[in-house]
Formats: structure tokens, C-alpha cells, sequence
């Protein structure tokens, strides 16, 4: 069968190039019911970027939710059976309360997870389909900001920072929010020292080997960060590319996640396409301490939306006819068009750009082009 | 090219004042038309003046990549960007004023007139006190005046419009300022140019 790639929209030829980029990886594909149960949802809250689901009661009366992440499903379904490791790749709608739609949306998002015992290879493997999906994108520029849960939990712990606090002052993080975490830290008495370290580690940006060098300065021996340094060189290294790039202010709930994080960003699209990282600590909470998880999704409206491809304009060939004109005459004139790779509008009234060069006119009298 | 989002009115003509300062200028932003996108690229500046409540909304977007907005419109709606530089201009406070001599009764629902929903809920939320919302969108003041209200919260700079409707403050909730905002995709593409600006930007304030 041949398909003309020209009549895909962006996200469907994507979704075709990175299945082949996934598989060539060993990646299976995965599908999945659209439902839940709403109480699997209510016990992971946090773990979703917004609280609100769709939620619909089943014929035997459970409370039911549309999907509003595939991750967790994932988690929860992982066993491993005979394989050390299932690497899994989906594409599938979640339902989400969307900004831009004020309500209510069917997103498509397309990822992979990597569930078991996830070894220093598999997390390069992951970070460097990240980064081939971002190129696959096809923009002008592209960059995968890496950071670790490690830095951030090390380095408040190391300063004896409450979780209360540290929640507060991750959010500062996040927002690159020098002012408001300097206050914040000295309404809250951490010392002047500990201040810089917390200012000088929000800052850090971009470059990797430089921003390790001012890590490890930050680290000053805390052991925690050490490791999370360790292992973000031990990827830079690995995959040696300039769009890999250092982000400290990439953080994410310290309940779900522990280990490498990634976000994925392409010049036209103004939020991160790509997000990802290590869940171990999500599949802990599910009983499952003794498996890993890292994996990212990719979010295909975002792509879609800012990156509209230019679908070829197509100029169909109009067949017109009346009430007079033989069906099979109309279905043979129509066939011919199309069996050319034409594309035939049959009418029985001609829209204003129907001119002699692009309609075959079946009515009485006429027996051919216009 | 870096777009910058500017505020309509006093709050943006004082940027501009200061950009203009740090060489990014585009005199015609001085000029007296009504266009409301301004390039110079020699520079490397294009300018939108856009409704002050908007521009988070044009940098979370990426229509522009940094932009300067009160906080006060930050606290109301939960954008994903980056905020960059407490400007330390544009100060005034969030605060709960009522008539002069008013009483609160802690036995009954509070009303309160505002145009700020999300931050007066998130307040009196953190001191667990049952409140009924009126959303204002102009002329907050009048509410108490009228009794549609027990009090307001709302932004207060020198307090002379509470003075002369004869209202006071009663609880200030937060210090306000302009911000340097920037959207998190210009921030990996433009890195250097954003860090610029901030760079300049912190010598001089």
C-alpha cells in the first residue's frame, strides 16, 4: 500500500517516525483500555499535573475516571513476568482540563516506559530516544534540559530544610524565582551560606560540564548530590550531544520521583514537548519497590498546534451531473479521476471555482470536460 | 530579536524608560499613534504594548519571550513561566480594606468584593475563614459603601482612593511589584540575550 506522506498532519507522520525509532529499540507497543477506576486516581493525586478527571459511573454502580495519565496505568499493570526489563511504547488520548480549551480535552500523547531493573544503559537508552525524538520533530532548534531529583533533595537535606519549606521553595525553583526564594529562606532563618548555595544552584543553566563544576562546588561533599552528579555526567557523557543541556530548576514531586528528569523543547512550540524521568519511588508506592521505572511522553497537541504542517492544497476534478445522468456513467467518470490519483468531487452543483479545466460536466448535452 | 510584552500605561512607560536606558530603545514607542507593535532592530527589541492583565498570558504563549507584569496578576492564575527579576518598581500592596469603623463578625459568612477571586480565596483559605465571593471588575470600593459587601481586597498604592470613600486598610495580605517574566522555551533558545537583559537590568535597579 502506498501512503502519500504529504496528506498526514505533523503528529501522524511523527507518530509513524518515531514507532519505527521506538522499535528499532525493542520497544513494544502497548495498548490500553481508556478507563479506570477513579480510587486508583485518588490515591496517586499528586502525581498528576492536574487534579481534575472525569469521572462517570459504571453499569455496576464504580466510580469510574477517563484517563487522565497512561504512566500510572503502566506502573500499575508492570510485572516483569521472565524479562528483567519490559520496554513499552503507547500512543494513546488522556483527558485533561486544559487552559488554552477552558475546559475538558482529549489530548494524544505518545511515550515509552522502561519498567525493572533499570541499569545506567537503560537510562542513557531512555535520555537518548528523548533527545532523537525531539530532532525527529523537525524544527530548527532543539534541547533536552536534564537535571536529577538527587540535586534538589540532597542539597535541602543537607541544609535540615523541612519538607513544608522545601516545597514552598521548590516552586521559587522552578520559576527561576531568585527574589522570592532569597526572602523565603531568610524569613525561614537559613543561614547566609546556605542562601548562596540554594541562589548560586537555582542559576545554573545550560552547559553541562560547566554547570557539573559548579555543582560539585555547591555539593561540597553531600552525598546525595554527589551521586545525582554522577549519574547526569555519566549520561553527558555517554551521549555527547550540544542539546543536551543542564536545567536545575527542572524539579518534580519528590513522592513519585527519584532519579534522572527531562523536559524537551523545540523553538516553536512555547511549552515543553517532551517530559520525562525516573519513577521508582511511584512504583514503591504501589508495592513494587523491587522494580524501577524511566520513561517520557510526548505531547503531540502541543506539536500540532504550534507547529501546523502545510497539508498540500489539493484541487479535486468536480463531476457534475443531474437527475439525468446514469449512476454508472457518474461512478465511472468518478473512478476514472481517481484511479489517475486524482481527487473527484461529484456535485450536482458546481461550487464558484469550478471552471472548465477542472470539472467534467455529465449534464445533458455534455459529455465531458467543461 | 527578543519580543518584549509591555503594559499599557504608567507601569510600562517607566520599562521603557529604563530599557530605553540600557540600549534597548525603539523611539517609536514615543511617538503619539496607536500602533501597538514597535521593532527596532538594530536594537534587537520588538515591543508590544498589550492590556497590563495580558501580557502573562503573551509570554506564557511565546507570542513574546519576556515581558514585565505586577505580581499581583502572577498570584491570580497559575502561568508556566519563568519569573525572572523583582523589578522593585510598580510597589504597592495587596489588601483587605472596609468602612472606617467596621467590625467583623466572626460568626457569619464574610463577604468579600474583589476582582483578585483566586487570591482572596487562597487567603482566606490559609485562615480557614468561610467567605462569599463577589467578583468585581471596577470600582471595588463602592461595594462596602453600598453594604454589598463587608469588605474588599484589592490593591492599595498610596491609599488616598480608600481615604477619600472612607475606608482603610484592616489586613495587608502581600507586597506587590513589577516582575521580569520569560517564557520557558525563549529561555533555552535565547538563553544569552535573556541573560543580558537580567544582567543590565539588576546593575541599574
Amino acid at each position: 500500500m502506498k501512503i502519500e506522506l504529504s496528506t498526514l498532519k505533523k503528529s501522524e507522520r511523527l507518530s509513524l517516525s518515531l514507532r519505527k525509532l521506538f522499535e528499532q529499540y525493542s520497544y513494544r507497543k502497548f495498548s490500553m483500555n481508556r478507563m479506570e477506576e477513579y480510587s486508583f486516581y485518588a490515591q496517586n493525586i499528586n502525581f498528576l499535573s492536574s487534579k481534575h478527571i472525569i469521572t462517570f459511573s459504571d453499569s455496576d454502580g464504580r466510580l469510574m475516571a477517563l484517563k487522565p495519565d497512561i504512566t500510572l496505568s503502566i506502573a500499575k499493570t508492570a510485572s516483569t513476568h521472565n524479562e528483567k526489563l519490559t520496554k513499552l511504547y503507547y500512543i494513546e488520548s488522556v483527558f485533561r482540563l486544559s487552559k488554552e480549551a477552558g475546559g475538558f480535552n482529549e489530548l494524544n500523547q505518545m511515550g515509552l516506559e522502561c519498567i525493572g531493573e533499570i541499569t545506567p544503559y537503560t537510562v542513557v537508552e531512555v535520555v537518548s530516544l528523548a533527545l532523537k525524538s525531539l530532532w525527529q520533530i523537525g524544527d530548527e532548534e532543539y534541547a533536552l534540559d536534564i537535571s536529577h531529583q538527587g540535586l534538589i533533595t540532597g542539597l535541602f537535606e543537607g541544609m535540615g530544610i523541612n519538607r513544608g519549606d522545601m516545597s514552598v521553595m521548590m516552586r521559587f525553583i522552578a520559576e527561576k524565582n531568585k527574589h522570592d526564594l532569597e526572602s523565603f529562606a531568610r524569613e525561614k532563618g537559613v543561614s547566609d551560606e546556605n542562601t548562596d548555595k540554594l541562589l548560586r544552584f537555582l542559576s545554573i543553566s545550560g552547559d553541562l560540564a560547566n554547570g557539573i563544576l559548579e555543582l560539585h562546588k555547591i555539593s561540597d561533599g553531600n552525598v546525595v548530590m554527589d551521586m545525582a552528579i554522577a549519574e547526569i555526567a555519566m549520561v553527558a557523557n555517554a551521549i555527547k550531544s550540544p542539546c543536551l543541556r543542564l536545567q536545575t530548576s527542572l524539579v518534580s514531586d519528590t513522592d513519585y520521583y527519584n532519579g534522572i528528569l527531562f523536559n524537551g523543547y523545540v523553538s516553536s512550540v512555547p511549552t515543553a514537548v517532551i517530559t520525562g524521568g525516573r519513577y521508582d519511588n511511584l512504583l514503591a508506592r504501589m508495592g513494587k519497590a523491587d522494580m524501577g521505572g524511566i520513561g517520557f511522553a510526548i505531547c503531540f497537541d502541543a506539536i500540532e498546534r504550534y507547529m501546523r504542517s502545510q497539508i498540500a492544497a489539493t484541487v479535486p476534478t468536480y463531476v457534475y451531473y443531474d437527475e439525468n445522468v446514469d449512476v454508472a456513467r457518474v461512478y465511472s467518470a468518478a473512478e476514472a479521476v481517481t484511479s489517475g490519483g486524482g481527487t473527484a468531487c461529484v456535485c450536482t452543483a458546481l461550487p464558484d471555482d469550478a471552471n472548465e479545466s477542472n470539472t467534467i460536466d455529465l449534464t445533458s448535452g455534455n459529455g465531458g470536460r467543461r | 530579536m527578543l519580543n518584549i510584552a509591555l503594559p499599557k500605561g504608567r507601569l510600562g512607560n517607566k520599562v521603557y524608560a529604563l530599557l530605553d536606558k540600557l540600549g534597548y530603545s525603539c523611539p517609536e514607542l514615543l511617538e503619539d499613534n496607536r500602533k501597538l507593535v514597535f521593532e527596532n532592530a538594530a536594537s534587537g527589541v520588538r515591543y508590544f504594548l498589550v492590556k497590563p492583565t495580558d501580557v502573562a498570558t503573551y509570554v506564557e504563549r511565546g507570542a513574546a519571550d519576556v515581558g514585565v507584569v505586577g505580581k499581583d496578576i502572577l498570584r491570580e492564575k497559575d502561568y508556566d513561566l519563568y519569573e525572572l527579576m523583582d523589578l522593585k518598581f510598580g510597589k504597592c500592596r495587596m489588601a483587605i480594606a472596609a468602612k472606617n469603623g467596621y467590625v467583623e463578625d466572626p460568626d457569619s459568612v464574610l463577604r468579600v468584593a474583589t476582582k483578585y477571586t483566586n487570591t482572596t480565596k487562597r487567603y482566606f483559605s490559609s485562615i480557614d475563614r468561610e467567605i462569599e465571593i463577589i467578583e468585581l471588575h471596577g470600582s471595588i470600593e463602592l461595594a462596602p459603601i453600598l453594604d454589598l459587601s463587608d469588605v474588599i481586597v484589592d490593591i492599595v498604592e498610596t491609599g488616598s482612593t480608600l481615604r477619600e470613600n472612607d475606608l482603610s486598610v484592616i489586613k495587608e495580605i502581600e507586597n506587590i511589584s513589577a516582575r521580569l517574566i520569560a517564557n520557558k522555551s525563549s529561555y533555552r533558545f535565547k538563553e544569552n540575550e535573556i541573560r543580558q537583559l537580567e544582567e543590565k537590568i539588576g546593575k541599574e535597579i
